[in-house]
């Protein structure tokens, strides 16, 4: 029976046309009992493929075909690159695989891997090496009739991975030259007592699928298909073949097909369960084990913290320090703890996040910043029984920013390449690049390729063919052939892995060379590495991973602080802010939010105006409530509802009260998941945690129904609930656990939201300042922080060359703008302007251009910008001035004359002209002198209601409304419904677009810098929102069409 | 040196050059082909020498997909056949 050994994914980038999952499930229909994989140069695809595999019943061989450096043949002359089939034979086959792929990448250009043949050398050993196809280095030799070449490079193989592990690849692909080929390959095999073995060199599971795959070879060589014949396969042969037709291809050479199998069978490595990863142990000091240290640790931070050791707190303790004892983690704590040692010595602004926010141990190490006892944390998410020593808990940390960067540098510093690598983000085809690259590659017009991409980019498209049906130009090609392939690839193409990219955060260290477990290959920032997994695959190989992820407001939050230190003389200790102060939930409860992390969103405020939040524990279920998953799994209206004591508290089993009671019936944390799970279908506790992480994770339909079937025995077995209750039940557990936050993690973000409320209500200028500077971030542009914070009362003041700085500062109670809001003054130039603002105030425009020779544009900004207003010149005179600063080139150099002489009379610039100017040079559009608005008001109507007016308007009342546009979102799970906010001179609107209304207005809702709205308010409680009926374009005058692009925060 | 007639090119006389010919073949069980019917005569196929597949054009009006088999025939001539598996015709691919 044949065994497939030469096997293509979709991870051999743009060139394999199916997924890992598609080639397990042809195999297994086509009767396959084991499936090599054999990417090109990568093991991207290997995790997926191996655990889909086994679960489908298929045996997965792992190996890769890799690219050497050229051969030299019998005239000198090196042959170009050429292939190599390598596969895992056993657990040091496949190390040795990994590590010659990371060596590839690593000594070669950024996604050219190349491998120089002399590196087989070392690392042959339990690898089973196949010839290759065509371009083989022997094939290639064979082909070119320089047989002399081909033996030698057969002896030099043997000697390498001896003679029993070499096998000669046949393929028959139904290509002219095949047969000859193989004639020489038989006979080359022959003369050396090689086997030969068939393969098909398969690049998709389907024969219909060679469509794409031609596509995608077009795509790599940036042309067309008409103009990629040379490039292309010849024909549709490379899919996964019968076992049946391979042996009719092969029946004059039936060991071939035989051997197939005897390969498969001594391939024994299993990539599930065989690697070595181990994190890197921790030796204690004094001849202490882990274990004591540990302990001694943990004890020691909690006379610190608590003051007074209680019996519980020491139960508490020991009951964590045995579940990590007996999962033998005490070293992988006590690493953690060694490296946010760094952070804290080193004054990295650092909190935890995720579940192990739950841990006491984590909160005494400092890896989550968050006291567990306060808020009643669970542990039992992070750690509990059933975790086993390979399965490692994650723990998360956010970072401000600049010190995530430098934690970084400082892991790779103390583990090196070999043991440390960043974690992979596999980037996958959506709709705008598979549109372009498969309309490229049709040679479909290019205004209509672009139309089309742009069309689907927005976020609430729906599927190509819809869209194109909605367009008058596109509906009628829809049944032209040409056009009918390219939406069928398009859909086919979309989802596909494209490249490998950096994970927002995730790093992971090894005891054993990482380079031995997964290949590693440099990024595109120098000095970094990434491993070529994705953080599933990660998980599924038992690596343990830590994210460390940049969390700007950790930055708002520190920087804040240091702002009062420096003009107040005041040191707050971060972990000590006020969570109970009543002034700041009164301001809270105003819905006076913005800038206050994981509340300030549209939707956030939306909730917070319709409860009461007057307590810390409120907070932590505000924060988790508006998730996309307590929404999809319909929990908010039913939990406002009931705070607000509109609707009794109602359980779907009376058993569920125990567990859903702190949030009033419905699901809101992800721990509940796992307890409901627990109560409804008998399952363990490491039984809904696999449940929970399944359903994290894109799964199939069949897939899914699995897990259905799990539940529903359990259930059945429990005999607690009938089927159609627990159906409901799984339903919304479904609904949920996609993105829902654990209760930890909401205590963490609750936490951090509190403080920088504490500090809005009682330090706004450090407050605004600090965020101007930790921008970007967030859900709105500089200009609404900046009207925000004047609507607070703060002041903020214009660029002033002798007053600013590189970054935003502080004057008096005022907030002065910095050079980092001056489009096109970049960090080299603020520096310099830093630096020489030490030597004194300039005295006119030459000394500043005398003295700082900044470019000629940034200072014509600064000028338009009224940074030189001291001068008592006005912009236009300022202007010519500049341009008489610089003379042609050959003439005599400037003298340090009186240019007051030279200056012609030139009109002052006008208040809508200098708006203008703000907005066009300030990052962000903030305006210092007057209101985006006021160039609006040539178009401004009577009727047209401010957002002061509508906040007190009924409910159904008719309305006009208008604004530029702060924030426009369509999250998926509104279901194509639009949102705006809007503002005018005095406050933010909200505005709800229906699904078609949002088509019928596509480009005024995408793209239009500032809107009228005609429609009606829709009126709950304190909650006002204006429904659109009819939507327009608000002209402003003078203001550059893409200037207003940086006032809003899109999608 | 050259000369030209002076004269264009008239588009209704164009001809493609050696356009594949449609003839008649029989087959064996795994579509090889065993006889060739060849001026007025069936000839039979003594060797197979070479056989191969393609696939092409398929985003244009114009699709490619054949089967070709270069073959040897009893009276010693060798010809190279195609089964269009759009058409299902066969046909003698001529060269020069």
């Amino acid at each position: 029976m044949y065994v497939e050994l030469h096997c293509h994914s979709c991870f051999s980038f743009r060139e394999g046309a199916s997924t890992p999952g598609e080639l397990v499930l042809a195999a297994r229909a086509l009767g396959y009992g084991a499936l090599a994989l054999t990417d090109h140069d990568n093991l991207a695809g290997a995790m997926e493929f191996a655990q889909v595999a086994k679960e489908w019943g298929v045996r997965p061989i792992i190996g890769a075909e890799v690219t050497l450096s050229g051969t030299p043949g019998s005239d000198g002359e090196a042959s170009p690159h050429t292939h190599l089939t390598l596969l895992a034979e056993t657990q040091r086959g496949y190390a040795n695989i990994s590590r010659l792929i990371s060596h590839a990448h690593l000594s070669s250009p950024r996604d050219q891997p190349v491998l120089d043949p002399e590196m087989l050398r070392g690392c042959a050993e339990g690898v089973i090496a196949l010839s290759g196809c065509r371009y083989g280095a022997i094939p290639r030799f064979i082909e070119a009739g320089d047989f002399d070449a081909a033996y030698e490079t057969a002896e030099r193989f043997i000697a390498i991975f001896g003679a029993g592990n070499l096998f000669i690849e046949l393929q028959n692909n139904l290509v002219h030259g095949d047969r000859g080929r193989n004639r020489g390959l038989i006979e080359l095999a022959a003369r050396f007592g090689l086997g030969v073995v068939a393969t098909n060199n398969v690049h998709y599971h389907d024969r219909a699928r060679h469509r794409l795959q031609d596509v995608l070879v077009a795509v790599r060589h940036r042309t067309t298909l008409d103009a990629s014949e040379h490039l292309r396969r010849k024909n549709a042969e490379c899919y996964l073949k019968p076992p049946e037709e391979m042996a009719r291809l092969f029946a004059e050479l039936p060991e071939a097909i035989a051997n197939t199998r005897a390969i498969a069978e001594r391939c024994t490595f299993d990539l599930t369960r065989d690697l070595t990863y181990q994190f890197p142990d921790y030796q204690a000091p004094d001849g202490r084990t882990a274990d004591a240290f540990l302990e001694d640790v943990c004890f020691e931070a909690a006379r610190v913290y608590y003051g007074r050791i209680t019996v519980d707190l020491t139960t508490r303790i020991r009951h964590e320090l045995d579940l990590i004892r007996q999962s033998s983690q005490a070293g992988f704590f006590l690493r953690n703890w060694e490296i946010m040692r760094y952070a804290r010595t080193n004054n990295l602004p650092a909190r935890g996040r995720g579940s192990s926010v739950g841990s006491l141990i984590c909160y005494l190490l400092g890896l989550s910043g968050i006291d567990p006892i306060k808020y009643n944390l669970f542990v039992g998410r992070f750690l509990n029984e059933t975790r086993r020593k390979e399965d490692v808990p994650d723990i998360d940390i956010d970072f401000a920013r600049e010190a995530r960067e430098r934690m970084f540098e400082h892991v790779f510093t103390t583990y090196g390449t070999e043991h440390a690598a960043l974690v992979a983000n596999v980037i996958s085809y959506r709709y705008p690049m598979a549109i372009r690259d498969v309309g490229k590659a049709l040679g479909l017009p290019e205004a209509d390729i672009d139309q089309l991409a742009k069309r689907l980019h927005g976020r609430f498209a729906r599927s190509l063919a819809e869209e194109m049906r909605d367009l008058p130009e596109f509906a009628s090609r829809m049944d032209s052939p040409i056009w009918r392939e390219f939406v069928r690839l398009v859909e086919e193409l979309r989802g596909k892995p494209r490249h490998l990219s950096q994970h927002s955060g995730g790093i992971i260290i090894s005891d054993t060379p990482i380079v031995e477990q997964v290949p590693v290959q440099p990024t595109a920032m120098a000095g970094r590495y990434i491993c070529q997994w994705d953080k599933d695959s990660v998980a599924d190989a038992g690596f343990i991973k830590m994210d460390f992820l940049g969390y700007p407001s950790l930055g708002h939050l520190y920087r804040t602080l240091d702002l009062i230190e420096e003009h107040r003389d005041r040191r707050f200790d971060p972990l000590h802010i006020p969570l109970d102060d009543p002034e700041v939930y009164a301001m809270i409860q105003r819905g006076d939010i913005l800038g206050i992390v994981q509340i300030q969103s549209r939707a956030q405020l939306q909730a917070i105006l319709r409860l009461k939040i007057s307590s810390i524990e409120d907070l932590v279920v505000q924060v988790a409530l508006i998730r996309p998953g307590p929404i999809q799994g319909g929990a908010v209206n039913p939990y406002i509802a009931r705070c607000q004591g509109r609707e009794p508290v109602m359980y779907d089993h009376p058993c569920l009260e125990s567990i859903l009671g702190e949030t009033k019936g419905v699901i809101v944390f992800q721990e509940q998941v796992l307890e409901v799970a627990m109560a409804i279908s008998g399952f363990t506790a490491g039984q809904a945690e696999s449940l929970r992480r399944a359903m994290s994770r894109k799964r199939s339909r069949e897939e899914m129904e699995k897990l259905r079937e799990a539940f529903m025995q359990g259930a059945q077995g429990k005999g607690f609930v009938d089927d159609a209750t627990a159906a409901v039940i799984f339903a919304k557990i479904v609904a949920f656990a996609a993105f829902g936050f654990p209760k930890a993690h909401a205590a963490a973000m609750a936490e951090t939201a509190g403080k920088l409320a504490w500090l809005k209500r009682y330090y706004p200028v450090e407050f605004y300042c600090a965020w101007l500077n930790e921008w970007p971030f967030g859900f709105y542009s500089p200009g609404v922080i900046v009207n925000q914070a004047r609507r607070n009362g703060v002041e903020v003041r214009r660029a002033d060359v002798n007053r600013s700085r590189g970054e935003c500062r502080m004057e008096e109670d005022a907030i002065r703008l910095g050079y980092n809001y001056v489009r096109g003054i970049g960090e080299t130039t603020r520096r310099r302007l830093d630096e020489e603002a030490q030597h004194g105030p300039y005295t006119s425009l030459w000394d500043f251009w005398r003295r700082t020779r900044v470019e000629r544009v940034p200072i014509e900004r600064l000028i338009r910008l009224g940074a030189f207003d001291f001068t008592g010149l006005h912009e236009r005179e300022l202007l010519w001035q500049l341009g008489l600063f610089y003379q042609p080139l050959g003439k005599q150099l400037p003298l340090a004359l009186p240019y007051e002489s030279d200056l012609v009379p030139l009109t002052e610039m006008t208040d809508g002209e200098r708006i203008a100017a703000d907005l066009q040079f300030t990052e962000g559009a903030i305006t210092s002198r007057g209101h985006i608005m006021d160039l609006a008001l040539g178009a401004l109507h009577e009727g047209i209601m401010p957002s002061h007016v509508v906040d007190r308007m009924e409910d159904g009342a008719s309305v006009t409304v208008a604004g530029f546009v702060a924030v426009r979102q369509a999250p998926e799970t509104a279901k194509g419904f639009v949102f705006h906010t809007l503002e005018d001179r005095y406050g933010l609107i909200n505005v709800i677009t229906k699904p078609h209304l949002a088509a019928t207005y596509q480009h005024i809702v995408e793209h239009a810098g500032a809107i009228i709205v005609h429609g009606h308010i829709e009126r709950q409680e304190r909650v006002v929102n204006v429904v659109t009926e009819r939507m327009e374009v608000l002209p402003l005058a003078g203001a550059q069409p893409l200037a207003l692009r940086h006032a809003a925060h899109s999608w | 040196m050259f000369t030209t007639s002076g004269r264009t090119g008239d588009p209704d006389t164009v001809r493609r050059l050696n356009a594949p010919r449609r003839l008649r073949v029989e087959t064996g069980g795994n579509g090889t082909p065993r006889r060739i019917y060849h001026r007025g005569r069936w000839l039979i196929v003594t060797q197979e020498r070479e056989r191969y597949r393609t696939d092409d054009r398929w985003w244009t009006d114009h699709p490619v997909s054949r089967e070709y088999f270069e073959l040897l025939l009893e009276d010693g001539r060798p010809i190279t056949v195609y089964l269009d598996r759009i058409d299902g015709s066969w046909y003698a691919q001529r060269y020069g």
